[in-house]
């Protein structure tokens, strides 16, 4: 279950496999990270559990990424994994404000910040977030999962609303 | 976007550069010797050597020459000459003469070219800004005009009848060869249109021209601000042109356009089509992204603004993408590929040079550009490379717009990302107006929604203590001002006071404006803090250093409502009424009516009261204060008298005035105020039924946002009355235990009151009960303010109360979570010792928190005895007037007895005999307080020196009032009428009035007996104790002529 989740984690980063064998203590040798993530992947609205070991090897493969945008979205599934997820927000947020026109991690960031924000509840922000990501992503993987999410808001919304 | 254009259309005519060298001078004595017909060849001559500047002075010259030959020809080939010279003004860039040619052109005929002149035209107006006459040229255009012939038109020149001079030195043959080469240079030069000849049609214009003749106008369009009319043909271009850069040009000015037209939406639609086109990359439409960006944010259209700040690229990207696209072009051209090579000149400036990739110097560089043994360079090329210098040399403008997004998220939404970029521009440059700008907006949405205020304060101070002039540190000082008020952090705001004061003065407006700002919000946190005389000097400090300020309004209001607080009610009257004068349309207006209608109330001018709230409550029916109007005017009715002629039933328009105000109330105050009023004045005529109904109606309404607790006091106190006991107490108990854990619900206390008023009638059994119940609910819970609360009752019902006081006043070091009634034994017990150390203190957090409880009345009194016995008499009379105010003259006996010593200590004796005489006539005051009136009768006689009167008050103290509070105002009285006697010389009944008091069973064991025990000396004492052991009764009496006691 752990490396199942693990695999979840960072799916959309391209160290799953590494990352799975470093846990394992398979491999000890740190190889350079593929920085090319294929399609968006759905981000896991279930947070991983990750073992100490498993983070571990992760913070040592995060050394190995170049691209700032890339090492912004690892760090923040790190975060993620450790339960601080405003942290993980925050690294999500300067991967959005700083690295907006690499386009192959910023709606991915968007889309798991959406998700965090509803998390440390800010419920506002993800709907925000969701939205602008449905807005400026139309017609694409990206846009649907964001409207699906919006629709998860919503139902958590009107259920935070009956409990009230 | 416009030279690309052009060169578009003018290449359309000419097939190569001018070869320019040939620009012959040519004199007009030279021009005059030649023939008409020499000129139109010489000039055709230049043109077919594509010497353009060398064929004009011959165009020009035949125009003059000819200008009055009104022959058909003649004036034909005039107008292909005008035509020429349109064309070629406008290929050597004098747009203002091309223009001028080609309308010629087109307001004379025969016009056998309009299609092309009016082409042509377009882009010469739009070239030298005259944008009307470009809309008229472009509109004309695109009617697709036919040609017109002259009225009577001749065939061809017939040149075996020209004259010598038309000629030229030409033969007949010779011409006619001539104009066959022209005619067959093809219509696609300059040269191969001087010609009378009918042409044949013209065809269509090509979707090229017309997406050229649509841009051309939608962009006059533009220019003229004519945002309608740009859209369709801008709809034109995004639909037809093939190139995608101009597609995506003519998106973003449709986008333009159409936010200047407020259709945000359908600007939307186009801003999702321009990303996915390559106009993305263009530096102008960047720019242009940027104003449209920043239009769409000032409306508040986030999404959109995110989009387009999105849209504009980095300029790195931009360059890589325009040189990828300049060496594609430098391919096509045969030219090498180029790099960009930048470098600093001898003047410090920034130079830009497109280097040979492979080259190795600037030198080999350079020569790229000079094409020195190249290919020629495409005119698109050149263009396309003055474009990347333009990029080059632009400021910076990456940062503005990671500023602009990070305001964006802040106001969107997105607070993190907003701290994110708003960090990054403050860290990058601190110093500048915008990172400051930058860390203010960071700040505040770490104050809302972020709540980090621990950051806030770190942040704020940091900054503040690096800085304290201009815009910024105010603004620092305004966040932090807001996290504290969200924090309700009051003090804290205040500590903020001497930083606003250290600012360097300025005379900066904005600045200013921040700064009354600023001082404005310490006078409301004064106001918060119930600081109020405070709080009036600082709004009076707004009004007086900030004068106009957007503030003075709401500074007036403020201070005439301290002046309410302070109860100040004429001042404040006055402040509210120049306050509606001075702000006709004033969003006060109604507050500031209803709170005079206070003022009055509170000088007891009550009809006037009652008019104020009428007023109120007819002018503003929809305004928060209506509901409080109704039930103030509703307290005045149910305080009113019947009138003799019953023209009128009081108590039905207060029920009447109630009800509106329940049903029309804001918040649940409102309705809870009007209901419990209402409820008050049922019970005083013992309509139970109506008080349940109105009660339960509101519960019913407000839910858990009702007052429980009180409602249920109401339910109680009904349920008593029918006489259902049991279920009152079993309410009242519940409710205690369910709510007396928040130490503000004033509904407990009440109940509590009642409770104890109940317990005294219940029978042992139900006593029993009731404090078994408390005794499980103490046992069970942890809550220390229930706790409290629990203990206290319980005291109070053993009597242990006292005993409890001064444990708690051991035990209690902050107050803060006792609630009222263990405030009030605190007093209590504190009062019997005449221990003040927290008297000012727990009256202090009564008026702060509890004004208005009916428990206050023990901290008044234990802070007004206080202060009499600290000889501070007018802020004891002070305490002594809040007192009979909030509870009734009636209420409190003891400020009445304290007002007639504060008399009596100030010499004031005619105030303290007349108060103390009024007090023997108020019925409901008999016993104690008669005993102690009494009394202190005797001491102003004394005081007056009429001993006689004194001691007939005293005398009179002992013997009618010695059962009350234990014989003590009797044992006074025994030893102040000894002590008259003595002043009288009446020695004898000054001993016997010792001996009747050791006698007094009363008072014989008080510590005062001690004083007639040491007069009269062991040995009488003795007697005196077996007299008594034995018992005998004394008839010991002393009379005095005495009139003031009969």
């Amino acid at each position: 279950m752990k490396r199942v989740c693990l695999l979840i984690l960072f799916s959309v980063a391209g160290l799953s496999v590494v990352a799975g064998e470093e846990a394992e203590g398979t491999s000890a040798e740190v190889t350079p990270v593929e920085e090319t993530p294929a399609e968006v992947t759905p981000v896991e609205e279930t947070p991983a559990e990750v073992t100490p070991a498993e983070i571990q090897a992760m913070e040592k493969k995060i050394l190995t990424v170049n691209d700032p945008a890339a090492r912004l979205f690892y760090q923040a599934n790190i975060y993620r994994a450790k339960g601080e997820m405003e942290k993980a927000l925050q690294s999500l947020a300067k991967l959005t404000a700083l690295h907006s026109h690499n386009e192959r991690w910023v709606t991915r960031s968007e889309l798991l910040s959406a998700m965090l924000y509803l998390e440390v509840g800010l419920p506002d922000a993800a709907e925000v977030t969701s939205r602008q990501v449905e807005f400026l992503n139309k017609g694409t993987d990206a846009a649907e999962q964001a409207r699906r999410f919006l629709e998860t808001i919503g139902q958590v919304e009107k259920q935070s609303e009956e409990v009230k | 976007m416009r030279r690309n254009i052009r060169s578009i259309v003018v290449s359309g005519v000419l097939c190569m550069l001018c070869a320019g060298a040939g620009a012959q001078s040519v004199s007009d004595e030279e021009l005059a010797d030649i023939s008409a017909s020499g000129l139109l060849y010489q000039a055709s001559d230049y043109l077919s050597q594509e010497n353009y500047l060398g064929a004009i002075p011959y165009l020009k010259h035949y125009l003059d020459r000819m200008g009055d030959n009104e022959e058909d020809r003649v004036v034909a080939l005039r107008q292909s000459v005008r035509l020429k010279l349109g064309k070629v003004y406008a290929y050597i860039n004098d747009q203002f003469a091309a223009a001028e040619y080609l309308t010629q052109y087109t307001q004379t005929l025969p016009r056998y070219k309009p299609r092309e002149a009016w082409k042509l035209l377009a882009l010469a107006c739009y070239e030298s800004e005259q944008f009307e006459a470009c809309v008229h040229a472009a509109t004309n255009a695109l009617s697709n005009p036919l040609p017109k012939e002259l009225p009577t038109q001749e065939g061809k020149v017939d040149y075996n009848e020209l004259s010598k001079d038309d000629m030229g030195g030409f033969s007949a043959r010779q011409m006619e060869r001539m104009q066959k080469e022209v005619d067959e240079a093809g219509e696609d030069t300059i040269s191969a249109t001087i010609s009378e000849d009918t042409p044949d049609p013209e065809p269509d214009y090509t979707v090229e021209e017309l997406v050229f003749l649509n841009m051309t106008l939608a962009e006059a369009y533009t220019k003229l601000e004519n945002w309608e009319a740009s859209i369709e043909p801008y709809k034109f271009v995004i639909e037809n042109a093939i190139a995608s850069d101009r597609k995506g040009y003519a998106i973003m000015q449709l986008v333009n356009s159409l936010v200047a037209l407020e259709r945000f939406d359908d600007a939307n639609d186009f801003i999702v089509k321009l990303y996915y086109t390559d106009a993305r990359y263009d530096i102008r439409v960047n720019m242009a992204l940027m104003n449209a960006a920043s239009t769409m944010f000032s409306q508040e259209k986030y999404d959109s603004s995110l989009m387009l700040y999105r849209m504009i690229l980095p300029r790195s990207d931009l360059v890589t993408y325009q040189m990828e696209k300049m060496n594609e072009m430098r391919r096509v051209a045969g030219l090498p590929r180029v790099d960009i090579e930048m470098s600093t000149n001898d003047m410090g400036r920034v130079q830009t040079m497109f280097g040979d990739r492979y080259g190795d110097n600037m030198a080999q560089a350079d020569s790229a550009f000079a094409t020195v043994g190249l290919p020629d360079k495409p005119p698109e090329l050149n263009a396309l490379e003055d474009s990347i210098r333009t990029l080059l040399s632009l400021a910076p403008y990456e940062e503005d717009v990671i500023y602009r997004t990070g305001l964006l998220y802040a106001r969107s939404g997105r607070p993190w990302e907003a701290v994110a970029a708003l960090d990054y521009i403050a860290s990058r440059e601190p110093d500048s107006g915008k990172g400051q700008d930058a860390l203010v907006e960071s700040l505040m949405v770490l104050v809302d929604p972020l709540k980090k205020y621990e950051l806030v304060d770190e942040r704020a101070m940091q900054f503040l203590n690096a800085h304290s002039a201009g815009l910024a540190p105010r603004r620092v000082v305004y966040a932090l001002t807001s996290s504290y008020q969200k924090q309700e952090r009051w003090k804290d705001i205040k500590n903020l006071l001497p930083l606003i004061e250290g600012f360097v003065p300025t005379d900066d407006e904005v600045v200013l404006q921040y700064e009354c700002e600023l001082y404005y919000m310490q006078a409301v946190a004064d106001i918060v803090l119930l600081d109020y005389e405070k709080a009036k000097t600082g709004f009076e400090y707004v009004l007086n250093e900030y004068p106009d300020s957007h503030q003075e309004e709401n500074a007036t209001y403020w201070h005439a409502t301290c002046q309410l607080f302070l109860k100040n009610y004429q001042d404040a009257l006055d402040e509210y009424s120049a306050y509606a004068a001075a702000w006709t349309n004033g969003s006060w207006l109604a507050s500031a009516a209803f709170h005079s209608g206070l003022c009055l109330f509170s000088l007891e001018k009550y009809d006037e009261a009652k008019v104020r709230f009428t007023e109120v409550i007819n002018t503003w029916p929809d305004d928060t204060v209506y509901s409080d109007a109704c039930s103030m005017r509703g307290d005045l009715w149910a305080a009113e008298d019947q009138p003799e002629d019953g023209s009128y039933e009081p108590l039905d328009l207060a029920k009447k005035d109630y009800e509106e105000a329940i049903a029309s109330a804001r918040q649940p105050r409102q309705a809870a105020y009007a209901v419990f009023q209402m409820a008050t004045m049922f019970e005083l005529e013992e309509r139970y039924e109506e008080t349940l109904n109105v009660v339960n109606a509101y519960l019913e309404r407000y839910g858990e946002e009702a007052d429980v607790a009180k409602a249920t006091f109401w339910i109680g106190k009904t349920k008593l009355a029918q006489g259902l006991t049991d279920e009152a107490v079993d309410a009242y108990l519940e409710t205690i235990v369910e709510f007396g854990g928040d130490v503000l619900q004033d509904g407990v206390d009440m109940i509590i009151s009642e409770l104890l008023t109940l317990y005294a009638k219940l029978s042992d059994e139900e006593q029993g009960k009731v404090e078994a119940a408390l005794q499980a609910a103490l046992r069970e819970t942890e809550d220390v303010t229930l706790g409290l609360r629990l203990r206290v009752l319980l005291a109070e019902m053993n009597g242990t109360a006292n005993e409890l006081g001064r444990q708690l006043n051991v035990e209690l070091d902050d107050l803060t979570q006792a609630p009222p009634p263990v405030l009030a034994i605190l007093c209590d017990s504190a009062f019997e010792v005449q221990d003040y150390s927290r008297a000012a203190d727990i009256l202090n957090l009564f008026q702060i928190r509890y004004e208005g409880s009916e428990f206050m009345e023990a901290a008044l009194k234990l802070r007004g005895t206080e202060l009499f016995e600290t000889q501070q008499y007018d802020a004891a009379m002070t305490i002594v007037q809040d007192a009979q105010d909030l509870y009734g003259q009636i209420g409190v006996p003891w400020a009445q007895i304290l007002k007639g010593r504060i008399f009596l200590a100030q010499a004031d004796l005619e105030s303290a005999r007349e108060l103390f005489r009024t007090t023997l006539a108020v019925s409901q005051w008999r016993g104690v307080t008669f005993a102690e009136a009494t009394y202190y009768l005797g001491r102003v006689e004394e005081e007056a020196g009429n001993f006689r009167d004194a001691f007939a008050w005293y005398q009179r103290a002992y013997f009618q009032y010695k059962g009350f509070a234990g014989g003590y105002w009797a044992a006074e009285g025994y030893l102040a009428s000894a002590r008259c006697l003595k002043e009288l010389g009446l020695e004898i009944d000054r001993l016997n009035t010792y001996r009747a008091m050791l006698f007094d069973k009363y008072v014989n064991k008080l510590p005062q007996a001690d004083v007639a025990r040491t007069v009269l000396g062991a040995e009488v004492v003795r007697e005196i104790s077996t007299m008594i052991v034995e018992g005998v009764q004394t008839n010991i009496t002393v009379k005095l002529t005495a009139e003031a006691a009969e």
